[in-house]
C-alpha cells in the first residue's frame, strides 16, 4: 500500500497556532546534606533504630516522589551505619535491638501513588508490605492511626524571616495586637523562632502554636488560645492555606482578620476566605434539592469512616434521599461522572481532603458530611458558619440536631395520598418534585376515588404503591432512582439500538438502516484477570 | 352597597354565555384603573361619586402611592343589558348565522344578566409579566388609549400578547373631556384625532392577528366596537348608545343609524336626507358623528365651563330634556364638579363599557373553541382538549394558574387562574402539573386537595363552593407547588396547558444580604415568597453564594426589593444592579493553509480534546447562530420538544440550514432549551450514539457557564466534526465523555473569536420640542443610538426611539428627568440580544476586558484572566 504523499496536514491535525508547550518534568534533585537535612534522615534514622522496625515503608507525595530514591538510600546508609554508634551510647537496653537487628534484615520500601489523599498514612498499602512502620512525608493530615506506628517527617523549608517579621511589623503596626502565630507543617519548625523575635520587638499579645495530633482542635493539628477569646485574635498564617483550612480558619475569627504570608513572594495578604464561604454556601440549596446522592470513601485510614457512614446513611434515609456507597480510589472528575445519575457526592475523608472541588472540574457537586448535615438538618437558610472539616465536628453538629428534633418533636407526617411540599431549589428558582425519591407518593388519581368506596384500608395502601410503580422504577421491590434516571433520562438504549437508526437520504426521506437491534446474548463473564470466554460451559 | 351577592354571582357562573372574561391593557397613564374605578361603581362596590378618584384596583399601598398599577387585580361583576339587546350579542348572531347553513337548532340567551369577570392590568413596561398572566385567563381586551397621546410602544406590546393568546380587542379612546378642555379642540379636529387613533389600533391588530383564525378582529366605531370615554369624569359613548337614541326618532334601525353616526356620512338639512357628500351647492355639510354626537358634548362643556345654567336656555334645563335627573344638592355644583355630574348621569361610562363588552367580547363558550388548540400543549382530541373546547363543566378539570395572588395570611397566596374545563371544588384531588412536567413521568407532579376556592373581589375574596369552566377563580392550598404558574388537571393524560412566554426578561440583577448573618432564614423565606408574588422576578443563588434577585427593569427591582423587604422583615444589604451578558462567537475560525471547499470557504479549524484516559477525542468547531434563530429559539417557536422533522424544513426554510444537518441536532442549551446546539456532523462514526447522553450533558454544563466569565452562552453551535472512541464501552463511559465535552466545547469558543452579548432596551421618550436637546445629550453619553423621531400630530410632542445598552440605563430616567426639567417620559423595554462593541475579549488590555469581563470575573471569585485555549485544548 502506498501512502499518497501529503501537501497539507490533514483536516483534523493539531493546528501549528493552537499546539501546547510540551510540559517539562521537574527532574531537580537535592544534594545529599540537603536531603539529610530536609527529609531529616537523622531523626528517622533514631526512630527506627530505637524502636527495632525492620520493615520499614515510606510514603510520599507525588510532588516529592523525585527524591524518593535519593531518600530511601541515605536512609538505608544510615541504617547500616547508625547501629554501632546508637548501640554504644544508649547501653544495655539498646544492645538488645541490636541483637534483633543483628538477626533481621532492614527491608525499606517506597509508597508511591497513595490511594487516596497524600496527606493520610496508607496503611493498607503499607500492610500489602508486610510492614511494622512507616514514615510519612510531606503534608499531613495527622488523623489518628490505629494499625501501624507512623513517623510524620514534615520536610522542613526555609523561610525568610527578615522578611516576614517586617511583613509581620507593617501588618500590625500596634504591638499590642492580639495574634496568632500559625504555619503549614513545612514551616512550623520556624514558629517558636518568630515568636521570639518578634517578643523581642515587643509585641505582647502573641500566641505561638505547635504541632499536636489533633484535627478537632479550633486550629487543626495546632494548640490554640482558648476558645472564648479566640475571636478577638488575629491569624497570620505562614504559607498559602489549604481550602479547608481557610475555611476553618475564618469561622474563628472575622475573615479581615485572617493574614497569609506567602513565603514564595514574602507578602501578607488578607484571605478570601468570604467568598470561599460563599461558595460552599451556595452548595448547600444543591444538596436539599437532590434526590440521589453518592458517599464517597476518600480514606482508609481513619478511625472514624465506618461510623461516618452509618450515620450519613440514616440521614440520608430520614430526608428520603436514596444514597448509595461508591469508593474510587484517589478522586478525579472522570471517575465521578461514570456515576452520572448520582446529584450530589458526600466525600468522606480526613479533614484536610474535605474540600475537594475547588476548580470546580467536576461533573457534579462534592460536599463534607458536615453540609450535608446542616444542609438537611438545619432547614433553609441556614449558613455556614463554624464550618469544620472534621469528624468530631460533624458528630457533634448530627448530635445536636438530634437533640433539637427530639425536643420539637416529630409532628410533620404527610396526609394521605397527597404529595409533600416540594422544596425550593434556590440555583434555579423552581421547585424540586425529585428531592425525596424514596418517599412513596402517588403520582395518580384514580384509586382516589377507588378506594373510596373500599373497605379494606390496607389493600388501598397495596393498589397505592402498585401503581406508583409505574411511574418510579423498581428493582427487586426497591424504589430505584438511579435505575429511574437510566430510563427516563438516557437516549442510548443499549448496543444495537444504533443500527435501528433512521438515516436520512438526499430529498430528506426516512430509510431504515440495519435491523431492530441485535439479540442479547451472554457474553464473557469474570474478571479481567482471566474471562470465561462464553463457551456454554455453566458455572457450578 | 353591593347589588349582588357571591351566590347569585355563584348562580350566574353556571350560564357559560353569560360571562365575559376580560382585562384591560394600555400604556401606563392612560387611564386603565379609572375606568376601571367606573365599572367597579356600577356595579355598587365603591361609590359613583368616589369613581376616577379611588383607583380601587390599585389594592397596594407603593401602587395608590405611586399613582401606578404594579399587580394585575381581578374582579368579578355583574351586569344586566335590557332584555332587547341580547339579540345584538355577536357571537350569538354568528353562532345562529351559521347554525342556519348547518341546519342545527338556533339558540337565545334566556337571561340578561352577565358575569363580567374584569383584570386591571398595569400599564409600566417593567410589568407586562403581569399583563401576560391576565391575558393567559381572559378571552377579551379593552385596550385603552390616550386621545393625545395615542398609541404607544407599549400599546402595541400588549395589544400583540393578547392577538398571539387569540384574545380578541375592544378599543376605547380615553381622555375625551382633556381634549376639550385644555386643547379646545373643534369637533371636526377630534373626529380626526379619533379616526388616526383607531386606524393606528387597526394597523396592529391587522399586523399580529392569528389569519388563521377567520375572524376579522378590526375594530371600528360603526360597529360598535370602539367607545369614547373621559374616565376621570366616569362617562363614555359608542356609537350604538348614540345610535339608540336617534334610531327612533328618524324611524330607521339600529344597525343602519350606527353606520350614519361614522366616517363620511352627512346629513343634509336641505334635502332631509343621508349623504355619502360633504357639500351641498358648494357649502360644506357637518358631518353626522359632529352634528348628533359631539356637539351636543361640546356644547354641555361649554355652558357648564361659562356658567349658563339657569334659565330657559340654560344648560340646566336642557339636559333635563336628555332624560338627566339633578338632585338638588347637585344643582348647586359648578364648573368640573357639576360637569362631572352631569355627564356621568347623561352617558354614564359603565352602562357604555359593559354593554360594548357583553355584545362584542366572546362569552368562555365561545372563545375557549378557538382558543383550546392554542393552550393545550397535548394531542387536540383527547378528553382534556375536548373538554376546554366545549368548555363543559362535566369534564375532567383543566385550570391554568398564571400568578400568585397573596393572602392576609402571612407567606400564603391564593393560586389565581382559569377553569378552562370541569368545575373546580373544595376537597376535589388535583394534579398538579409544574412547568417542567412531561406526562408519564412524575418530575413536577404533585397530587393535593383544593382546599377551598374563593372568588377574587379586588382587596378582597370571597368564599364559593365550586367554579365551573369558563370562570376565573382563586384555589387556596395549591400555592406550595407552584413557584407561578402551572395546570391543575384531573384527568391522568392531561397534558400541560402551555408555559406563558413573557414579552419581557428579567435581565437587571442585584445581589441581596443579610446585614447581620442570624437573619438569614427570614431572607430565604422572604426570597421564597418573592418568587411567588411576581410572575417575572426571577430569584436564584449563585455558583458564588450570592442570593441574586433579577428584574425586567430597574422599577421593577425596586419594587421587588421593597416587597422582600417587607416579607423578610429585616434589613438587608442591596448591591449595585449588574448586567447578565452572555457569551457568544463571532466567526468560524478557518485554517487558511488547507484548500477551499466546494462552498468556497477554508474547512474550519476543529478543536480537540482528549478525554482523561486519552484514549477518546472529540473534534469540534463553535459557529456563530442567526440571532434570528436564538429568538425564535427564545420564542418557542423552535423548540428541542418539535418533531425532529417539522423543525429541520422550517430551519432550512427558514435560516438556510442544510436539511441533513438540521435533522442531526443533538440538544439544545443550556436547560435544553437555550439558543445554543450541538449538532452532528459527523459521518458514520461507530459508537458514536452510545456518547450522545454524555456529549450533551457536557454541552448543557458548558452552554450554562461559558469560559469568559461563567456566564451563559448564547447563539453558539457546536458542530462535532469526528469523534475517536476506545473500543471498550468501559473506557468511553460518561466518566471520560463528559468533562471532555465541556473541554473541547471552551477550547471551540475561545478560539472563535469569543465576544459578550449585552441585553438592550428600546427607549421610547415622549419629550416637546423644547427639551429634546437634553435627551439627545443624555441618549449620546449612555450610548444609546436613536433610530425613530416623529411628531405627534396637533401636539408639541415629539416621540424618540433608540436603542439602549441595559448597562448603560442605571439611572436614565432620573437623569432625563434632571436635564429636561422633567418634561421628558421615558419607558424601557427589553429589545434584543446585542454584541458588545468595546474589543476582542481575549485581549487583555481591551475596554471589553477591563470594564465588563474583568469586574465579573473578580464578583464571582474566578482568577482574573481568562484560562488559555491551551487549559482546553490537546494536542493530537
Amino acid at each position: 500500500m502506498t501512502q499518497p504523499e501529503l501537501t497539507t496536514a490533514p483536516v483534523l491535525s493539531t493546528n501549528p497556532d493552537y499546539e501546547p508547550a510540551a510540559v517539562q518534568v521537574e527532574t531537580t534533585t537535592l544534594s545529599p546534606s540537603e536531603i539529610r537535612t530536609i527529609y531529616e534522615t537523622d531523626r528517622t534514622v533514631d526512630w527506627i533504630l530505637s524502636n527495632g522496625y525492620s520493615r520499614i515503608t515510606l510514603q510520599f507525595p507525588d510532588d516529592l516522589l523525585r527524591d524518593s530514591t535519593q531518600v530511601e538510600k541515605t536512609l538505608q546508609d544510615g541504617l547500616k551505619k547508625g547501629r554501632k554508634p546508637v548501640a554504644i551510647e544508649d547501653g544495655i537496653d539498646s544492645l538488645k535491638i541490636e541483637d534483633d537487628g543483628e538477626k533481621k534484615e532492614r527491608k525499606v520500601y517506597i509508597l508511591a501513588d497513595t490511594s487516596y489523599g497524600s496527606c493520610c498514612v496508607d496503611e493498607v498499602a503499607a500492610e500489602h508490605a508486610d510492614a511494622d512502620c512507616i514514615v510519612h512525608y510531606g503534608r499531613a493530615c495527622l488523623s489518628p492511626t490505629n494499625r501501624l506506628p507512623v513517623l510524620h517527617i514534615f520536610t522542613t523549608l526555609p523561610l525568610d524571616l527578615q522578611a516576614l517579621i517586617s511583613s509581620f511589623v507593617s501588618t500590625f503596626p500596634d504591638k499590642s495586637t492580639p495574634a496568632v502565630l500559625t504555619s503549614s507543617l513545612p514551616y512550623s519548625s520556624h514558629i517558636p523562632t518568630i515568636y521570639s523575635s518578634l517578643a523581642s520587638l515587643g509585641y505582647t499579645s502573641l500566641f505561638a502554636t505547635s504541632v499536636i495530633h489533633n484535627p478537632s482542635s479550633p486550629i487543626p493539628n495546632r494548640t490554640c488560645p482558648p476558645t472564648d477569646i479566640i475571636s478577638t485574635y488575629h491569624i497570620l498564617h505562614i504559607d498559602q492555606p489549604l481550602t479547608s483550612l481557610i475555611l476553618t480558619l475564618s469561622t474563628l475569627t472575622s475573615s479581615t482578620s485572617l493574614q497569609i504570608f506567602d513565603p514564595t513572594t514574602n507578602t501578607t495578604s488578607s484571605s478570601a476566605s468570604n467568598r470561599l464561604l460563599l461558595r460552599r454556601y451556595a452548595l448547600l440549596s444543591r444538596i436539599r434539592s437532590a434526590g440521589i446522592f453518592g458517599i464517597l470513601i476518600n480514606t482508609l485510614s481513619s478511625n472514624n469512616y465506618l461510623s461516618t457512614i452509618k450515620t450519613l446513611q440514616l440521614l440520608l434515609a430520614k430526608h428520603y434521599k436514596k444514597s448509595y456507597l461508591v469508593t474510587v480510589g484517589k478522586l478525579n472528575a472522570a471517575k465521578l461522572a461514570n456515576f452520572a445519575e448520582v446529584e450530589v457526592w458526600i466525600v468522606i475523608g480526613c479533614w484536610e481532603s474535605a474540600v475537594v472541588d475547588e476548580r470546580r472540574e467536576m461533573w457534579r457537586v462534592v460536599v463534607t458530611p458536615w453540609e450535608a448535615t446542616v444542609a438537611l438538618d438545619g432547614g433553609e437558610g441556614v449558613g455556614v458558619d463554624g464550618w469544620r472539616g472534621d469528624w468530631e465536628a460533624f458528630k457533634t453538629k448530627v448530635e445536636g440536631y438530634q437533640a433539637l428534633q427530639a425536643e420539637k418533636g416529630n409532628g410533620d407526617e404527610g396526609s394521605d395520598g397527597e404529595s409533600e411540599e416540594p422544596v425550593f431549589d434556590f440555583r434555579t428558582g423552581r421547585y424540586v418534585s425529585t428531592a425525596k425519591p424514596m418517599k412513596v407518593v402517588k403520582t395518580s388519581l384514580i384509586e382516589a376515588s377507588a378506594s373510596n368506596g373500599d373497605s379494606s384500608s390496607s389493600s388501598t395502601a397495596l393498589t397505592t404503591t402498585q401503581k406508583d410503580k409505574s411511574l418510579s422504577v423498581m428493582i427487586n421491590n426497591q424504589i430505584s432512582p438511579a435505575a429511574e434516571y437510566l430510563q427516563q433520562k438516557r437516549g442510548w438504549k443499549g448496543l444495537g439500538s444504533d443500527f435501528a437508526e433512521v438515516e436520512y437520504d438526499h430529498d430528506g426521506n426516512e430509510v431504515w438502516r440495519g435491523d431492530e437491534g441485535a439479540v442479547v446474548e451472554e457474553g464473557r463473564k469474570g474478571v479481567a484477570r482471566g474471562y470465561n470466554v462464553h463457551k456454554g460451559e455453566r458455572r457450578t | 352597597m353591593v347589588n349582588f351577592t357571591v351566590d347569585e354571582i355563584h348562580g350566574l357562573m353556571n350560564n357559560r354565555r353569560n360571562i365575559r372574561n376580560m382585562s384591560v391593557i394600555a400604556h401606563v397613564d392612560h387611564g386603565k384603573s379609572t375606568l376601571s374605578d367606573s365599572l367597579v361603581a356600577a356595579a355598587g362596590i365603591i361609590a359613583a361619586a368616589k369613581a376616577g378618584d379611588q383607583r380601587y384596583m390599585d389594592t397596594r399601598k407603593d401602587e395608590q402611592e405611586r399613582g401606578i398599577t404594579i399587580k394585575s387585580t381581578a374582579i368579578s361583576l355583574h351586569a344586566d343589558i335590557p332584555k332587547e339587546d341580547l339579540a345584538d350579542i355577536k357571537e350569538i348572531q354568528e353562532y345562529n348565522v351559521k347554525a342556519e347553513k348547518e341546519k342545527k337548532d338556533k339558540i337565545a340567551l334566556e337571561s340578561n344578566d352577565f358575569l363580567i369577570n374584569l383584570i386591571d392590568s398595569p400599564g409600566h413596561v417593567d410589568f407586562s409579566s403581569e399583563v401576560t398572566a391576565a391575558l393567559r385567563v381572559t378571552d377579551g381586551a379593552l385596550v385603552v388609549v390616550d386621545v393625545v397621546e395615542g398609541a404607544s410602544v407599549q400599546t402595541e406590546t400588549v395589544l400583540r400578547q393578547a392577538l398571539s393568546e387569540r384574545i380578541k380587542p375592544v378599543l376605547c379612546i380615553n381622555k375625551v373631556d382633556r381634549t376639550l378642555l385644555e386643547l379646545q379642540k373643534t369637533p371636526e379636529e377630534i373626529f380626526i384625532s379619533f379616526r388616526d387613533n383607531i386606524e393606528k389600533i387597526n394597523v396592529i391588530i391587522a399586523t399580529y392577528q392569528d389569519k388563521t383564525l377567520g375572524q376579522d378582529w378590526q375594530v371600528s366605531p360603526e360597529k360598535g366596537n370602539v367607545a369614547f370615554a373621559a374616565a376621570l369624569q366616569g362617562w363614555a359613548f359608542t356609537i350604538r348608545s348614540f345610535a339608540t337614541r336617534y334610531a327612533q326618532k328618524f324611524g330607521v334601525n339600529k344597525e343602519k343609524m350606527m353606520e350614519r353616526l361614522w366616517g363620511d356620512s352627512y346629513f343634509n338639512p336641505f334635502t332631509k336626507k343621508w349623504t355619502k357628500n360633504d357639500k351641498h351647492d358648494g357649502k360644506p355639510l357637518n358631518r353626522a358623528f359632529n352634528q348628533f354626537i359631539m356637539d351636543p358634548i361640546t356644547k354641555i362643556f361649554k355652558e357648564v365651563m361659562e356658567d349658563k345654567l339657569e334659565g330657559e336656555k340654560g344648560i340646566l334645563a336642557t339636559v333635563e330634556k336628555l332624560g338627566v335627573k339633578l338632585t338638588s344638592e347637585e344643582r348647586v355644583l359648578k364648573q368640573k364638579p357639576l360637569l362631572k355630574t352631569i355627564m356621568r348621569k347623561f352617558l354614564p361610562a359603565a352602562d357604555a363599557i359593559l354593554e360594548m363588552m357583553v355584545i362584542h367580547l366572546p362569552s368562555p363558550q365561545n372563545a375557549q373553541a378557538y382558543r383550546a388548540e392554542l393552550l393545550y400543549e397535548g394531542p387536540s382530541d383527547d378528553e382534556s382538549c375536548n373538554g376546554i373546547r366545549e368548555c363543559d363543566p362535566a369534564a375532567p378539570l383543566m385550570l391554568y394558574v398564571s400568578k400568585m395572588v397573596p393572602t392576609s395570611e402571612r407567606g400564603r397566596f391564593y393560586a389565581f387562574g382559569r377553569v378552562f374545563s370541569g368545575t373546580a371544588k373544595s376537597g376535589l384531588k388535583v394534579r398538579i402539573q409544574g412547568p417542567n412536567y412531561e406526562p408519564g413521568k412524575k418530575e413536577d407532579l404533585f397530587i393535593k386537595a383544593i382546599q377551598r376556592t374563593v372568588l377574587m373581589m379586588g382587596r378582597q375574596a370571597e368564599q364559593i363552593e365550586s367554579v365551573p369552566a369558563g370562570n376565573i377563580v382563586g384555589l387556596v392550598g395549591i400555592d406550595q407547588f407552584l413557584v407561578k404558574s402551572g395546570t391543575l388537571a384531573t384527568s391522568e393524560t392531561a397534558h400541560n396547558l402551555k408555559v406563558m412566554k413573557f414579552s419581557v426578561s428579567p435581565v437587571v440583577q442585584r445581589a441581596v444580604e443579610v446585614k447581620n448573618g442570624s437573619d438569614l432564614p427570614k431572607l430565604v423565606e422572604g426570597l421564597k415568597r418573592l418568587a411567588k408574588s411576581d410572575p417575572c422576578v426571577l430569584i436564584t443563588t449563585s455558583e458564588s453564594g450570592e442570593h441574586v434577585v433579577a428584574g425586567a427593569g430597574e422599577l421593577h427591582l425596586e419594587i421587588c426589593l421593597n416587597d422582600l423587604g417587607e416579607f423578610a422583615g429585616i434589613p438587608l444589604k442591596i448591591s449595585d444592579p449588574v448586567v447578565q451578558y452572555r457569551e457568544t462567537v463571532t466567526e468560524t475560525p478557518r485554517d487558511e493553509r488547507q484548500p477551499p471547499g466546494p462552498d468556497g470557504l477554508h474547512p474550519p479549524i476543529y478543536a480537540l480534546s482528549k478525554s482523561p484516559n486519552k484514549h477518546n477525542r472529540i473534534y469540534l468547531h463553535a459557529a456563530p447562530l442567526d440571532e434570528e434563530l436564538s429568538v425564535a429559539i427564545d420564542a418557542g417557536k423552535v423548540s428541542a420538544k418539535d418533531d425532529v422533522k417539522t423543525r429541520a424544513r422550517v430551519l432550512a426554510d427558514d435560516y438556510g440550514w442544510d436539511v441533513t444537518e438540521a435533522r442531526k441536532i443533538w440538544a439544545f442549551g443550556p436547560d435544553t432549551n437555550g439558543p445554543n446546539m450541538v449538532v452532528d456532523t459527523t459521518k458514520a462514526v461507530q459508537y458514536l450514539n452510545e456518547i450522545k447522553d454524555s456529549v450533551v450533558s457536557g454541552f448543557q454544563w458548558a452552554s450554562k457557564e461559558g469560559p469568559l466569565c461563567e456566564e451563559p452562552m448564547r447563539s453558539i453551535r457546536f458542530n462535532i466534526m469526528d469523534v475517536t472512541l476506545h473500543a471498550d464501552a468501559i473506557h468511553r463511559g460518561g466518566g471520560q465523555v463528559i468533562p471532555t465535552a465541556r473541554r473541547v466545547m471552551y477550547a471551540a469558543l475561545l478560539m472563535a473569536k469569543p465576544n459578550l452579548m449585552e441585553p438592550t432596551y428600546l427607549v421610547e421618550i415622549q419629550v416637546p420640542e423644547t427639551a429634546m436637546g437634553g435627551v439627545y445629550s443624555i441618549l449620546t453619553r449612555k450610548n444609546g443610538q436613536v433610530f425613530h423621531e416623529e411628531q405627534r400630530p396637533g401636539t408639541p410632542l415629539f416621540t424618540i426611539k433608540a436603542y439602549l445598552p441595559v448597562r448603560e440605563s442605571f439611572g436614565f430616567t432620573t437623569d432625563l428627568r434632571a436635564a429636561t426639567s422633567g418634561q421628558a417620559f421615558p419607558q424601557l423595554v427589553f429589545d434584543h440580544w446585542q454584541a458588545v462593541e468595546l474589543g476582542n475579549a481575549l485581549d487583555p488590555t481591551s475596554n471589553i476586558f477591563t470594564k465588563v469581563i474583568q469586574p465579573a470575573r473578580k464578583r464571582k471569585g474566578l482568577k482574573e484572566n481568562i484560562p488559555d485555549v491551551n487549559e482546553y485544548y490537546d494536542k493530537l
